[in-house]
């Protein structure tokens, strides 16, 4: 099955703005795509697609085979969505009730939920910061909670909107071998303008006016 | 960037710290409920309140001065109550304060109300500085609060520091642009300002609302109930509210 399926995807924003324009896109399982492309050409646009918090107004989004459509609970249920600004993404008073907030509202027991917060800490290198508020945070820390919060949900597509935008070198530098490591056995789907991070996908198209507009190597660009 | 507004020294350790935040809150609605209903006179018994504050103070390891400092934000409301002492009547001897006759029960009246008042000021200033915050909202939803004021306090004390970040941002580049303006164009300028940071603030209203139904929300936040009673909570409230009643038969 493939984990996602779009085609022909139109988005207007109410204001009139026109962000996609006639995307399609596929991604198997297990594989991680970079969506490249300059500012504004509508790439946080169409990530909010994959887990339904837009719905296509022409087109179709289908994602491991439901059309999002036809009911969003288990699409997102399968779906880990990390936002590019971690503000936005970490909403809780501390670092645990923020990762745990994911498991719990998926209805799982207190014992699991524990669980799952530990080990995603743990995946992130973010174990001791539980307790600490989010506004106490480095920017950089901010960006691995943010994806922490995601991994205690245990998503089988996990999509990552600009995960290396706006870290110093060195920030980076740790983000970069860890988005490798979860890449291993996920089907990941990232967005962004970093040539480093595209080298660690299998794929890469370039997204530009609301368009894929090619499929690019991610191996052999800017060579 | 760091700010401390509300839980200024409530990550630090000491034995009030390490309570159980329902602990501190029943104490200290015990503690502000008795200090109320003591009458002034005889003194010695809202000064056994006070000793026993102080060194609760002590105990806990936060800078006596500091809440002494923010227990002083009584004193405009004491400033209030001075002002209208002339008027009051009363029996008993009166005192000259200059061009003003104030009658010993006024100012009977006045002492006690600035003693309590002071004394319940600096009671919550401690609790506040011993107790983060989220961890005070977890103690005042098991006892009972309302679960949408929790969610709104929770988010307030999340974004509050955020919100004054963007505005200080924002006045840190109108000063670097704009360091010579009159009374007038400044008030704009702030006018203008407070109008963005209210609209971006909506905006992240907005994307925060996205990551939370990302996140499985359907309108009824969860959380853990991660509050547990150990003996040393049960030994503290078994000799503090006995101590409390002391003051009452002696
Ligand atoms: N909430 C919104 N309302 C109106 N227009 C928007 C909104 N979000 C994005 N846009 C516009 O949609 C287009 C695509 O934006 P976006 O998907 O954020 O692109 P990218 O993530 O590639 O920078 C841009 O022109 C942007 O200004
Ligand atoms: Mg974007």
């Amino acid at each position: 099955m493939r984990a996602v399926e779009i085609r022909g995807l139109h988005y207007t924003y109410p204001d009139g703005t026109v962000a996609l324009r006639g995307v399609n896109l596929e991604v198997e399982e297990g594989e991680s795509v970079y969506l490249m492309g300059p500012n504004g050409s509508g790439k946080s646009t169409l990530l909010l697609h994959l887990n339904g918090l837009l719905l296509p107004q022409r087109g179709e989004v289908r994602v491991f085979g439901r059309d999002t459509r036809e009911g969003v609970e288990e699409i997102r249920r399968r779906v880990g969505l990390v936002f590019q600004d971690p503000d936005d993404q970490l909403f809780m008073p501390t670092v645990f009730e923020d990762v745990a907030f994911g498991p719990l509202h998926l209805g799982l027991g207190e014992r699991e939920v524990r669980r799952r917060v530990r080990e995603a800490l743990r995946a992130v290198g973010a174990e001791g910061l539980g307790r600490r508020s989010p506004h106490h945070l480095s920017y950089g820390e901010k960006k691995r909670v943010a994806i922490a919060t995601i991994l205690s949900m245990e998503p089988q597509l996990l999509v990552l909107d600009e995960p290396t935008l706006g870290l110093d070198p060195w920030a980076r530098r740790e983000f970069l071998s860890l988005l490798e490591r979860l890449k291993r056995g996920r089907t990941l789907v990232m967005a962004g303008h970093d040539l480093e991070l595209m080298e660690l996908c299998d794929r890469a198209l370039l997204l530009r006016r609301g368009r894929v507009e090619r499929e690019v190597d991610p191996e052999a660009w800017g060579k | 960037m760091k700010h401390h507004f509300l839980d200024q020294y409530s990550d630090r350790r000491s034995p009030l710290h390490s309570l159980d935040p329902r602990v501190k809150i029943l104490s200290l609605l015990s503690f502000v409920v008795a200090v109320v209903l003591t009458p002034l006179l005889p003194p010695h018994r809202l000064l056994f309140y006070t000793l026993l504050l102080l060194s609760l103070v002590l105990l806990s390891r936060v800078p006596p001065l500091f809440l002494l400092r923010r227990s002083a934000v009584v004193l405009p409301f004491v400033g209030l109550l001075a002002v209208g002492l002339p008027f009051l009547g009363g029996s008993g001897g009166s005192y000259n304060l200059g061009p003003l006759h104030v009658t010993r029960s006024a100012l009977l009246i006045f002492l006690n109300v600035l003693w309590k008042a002071w004394l319940s000021v600096l009671a919550m200033g401690l609790l506040v500085s011993t107790t983060p915050f989220t961890r005070l909202l977890r103690g005042l939803q098991s006892l009972g609060l309302p679960h949408l004021f929790i969610t709104l306090l929770s988010f307030m004390y999340r974004y509050l520091y955020l919100i004054v970040d963007e505005f200080e941002r924002m006045g840190r580049a109108r000063e670097a642009r704009a360091w010579r303006m009159g009374g007038l164009e400044r008030m704009r300028v702030v006018g203008n300002m407070v109008g963005s940071v209210f609209l971006r603030s909506y905006e992240r209203g907005e994307r925060i609302y996205q990551a939370m139904r990302a996140r499985g929300f359907g309108g009824r936040i969860r959380v853990m109930r991660e509050l547990r009673m150990e003996g040393t909570d049960l030994l503290f409230l078994s000799l503090f509210l006995p101590l409390l009643l002391l003051p009452v038969v002696i």
